[in-house]
């Protein structure tokens, strides 16, 4: 046997292929040859080298970045999956963001007192207070925002009072309805509302 | 009797989400083993694996259940490593089979491995030698070599999962055992 075909003898023996006649073939050219022996050996600690490499290590979050890469599974449907198990959690947070943020909007000089209204000039009107004093009629609605509106006079219509106070006197007189929005507070139950019926089932 | 892995495909197919969590724990290692070992560089590794279970989980209702899954996910991670050692600029086709010689196959100042590759692992000097010389070889040499000694694989299963006939896949791992060989002979490994 020539070196040449000892060689793919060796890589036949290697991969487990060569039958009992080759193997005897092959071990006898063994014998004789130190060229083939020294190839082979090397083939050996080649292989024995490959399987010994170690393994680097997998990232821990390998799994869910791949079902987040999943179809369906866009950013905002999990995050509706979140919320869907954590109501009360997402009721909490939603309802101090919006405090929050009423807070922060109270400090910026957009909340002026407005007074809508007839016969404002019945009225004494303050820096954060609106007054029907007692003796004093207003004929037709009065419309307050952002502040106090106290009544000890008459009015005869209908009183609303946005994102204030609405304080009648004994004295007072109210010809219609009256009524006190808190718009922060209004929009905030209007959006959870709204928020809490698009993420359950 | 169903085995596990035909049952999760199944299930995963029908939408459940689990199952093919399941799926995902049995094989995101042998992928990601896979993937690091074909491209050297962790982020692309990543991305194979993630694109390589994309493809299975969007292809589930055409997994056919009498082949094995291990099959065919592999063959899926397989091809997407190999097309993008393609893509990367400049790299060589070794199989113009270019003389070895000490760095001359410009491989190595293309090599878009990590910096520091293993760098939790302190490698001895054998093994950056092997490690190296796997890097360096030719796609179609180097998945097969992976696959066979790293993943454990026999001669035919290699055949199923690059759908190649069985003597091609013997070829090659004979002539990566053989420029395996050569590299750390010319690197006085011997
Ligand atoms: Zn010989």
């Amino acid at each position: 046997m020539k070196c040449k075909e000892a060689i793919i003898f060796i890589h036949e023996y290697m991969d487990g292929d060569l039958n009992e006649q080759g193997r005897t073939e092959l071990r006898q050219h063994l014998t004789d040859c130190i060229a083939c022996r020294q190839r082979m050996d090397q083939y050996t600690r080649t292989t024995a080298l490959i399987r010994s490499m170690p393994r680097t290590k997998v990232p821990e979050h390998l799994t869910n970045s791949i079902m987040q890469a999943l179809p369906g599974t866009s950013k905002r449907t999990a995050w509706t999956r979140w919320v869907r198990q954590h109501p009360a959690v997402t009721a909490a947070v939603l309802f101090i963001a919006v405090m929050l943020m009423s807070l922060v909007s109270m400090w910026d000089g957009d909340n002026r007192l407005m007074v809508r209204g007839n016969d404002l000039d019945q009225l004494v009107i303050t820096k954060d207070q609106v007054i029907v004093p007692e003796g004093h009629t207003i004929n037709g609605d009065l419309y307050v925002e952002n502040g106090r509106l106290v009544v000890e006079g008459q009015v005869n219509g209908n009183l609303v009072v946005v994102d204030g106070q609405l304080n009648l006197a004994s004295t007072a007189l109210i010809g219609g309805e009256h009524s006190e929005i808190n718009q922060t507070i209004d929009w905030l139950w209007f959006k959870m509302g709204e928020w809490m019926e698009a993420v359950t089932p | 009797m169903e085995g596990l892995e035909p049952r999760l495909a199944k299930l995963a197919r029908n939408g459940d989400r689990e199952a093919f969590r399941e799926l995902v724990q049995l094989y995101k290692d042998k992928m990601y083993h896979l993937a690091y070992r074909m491209l050297s560089n962790k982020q692309e590794a990543e991305d194979v694996v993630q694109e390589t279970f994309l493809r299975v989980y969007t292809n589930l209702n055409r997994y056919d259940d009498t082949h094995k899954f291990s099959t065919w996910i592999y063959r899926i991670a397989t091809n997407l490593c190999i097309d993008r050692l393609r893509k990367r600029k400049g790299t060589l086709s070794l199989d113009a089979e270019n003389p070895e010689g000490e760095g001359i196959d410009g491989y190595d100042m293309l090599s878009s491995s990590d910096p520091l590759p293993e760098q939790q692992l302190v490698l001895s000097e054998t093994q950056q030698l092997i490690r190296d010389a796997i890097e360096k070889l030719p796609a179609k040499y180097k998945s097969i070599v992976i696959l066979r000694y790293l993943h454990d694989m026999s001669l035919q299963e290699i055949s199923n999962v690059l759908n190649m006939p069985v003597t091609t896949i013997k070829t090659r791992v004979h002539r990566g055992r053989e420029a395996l060989r050569k590299k750390l002979d010319q690197r006085h490994f011997f």
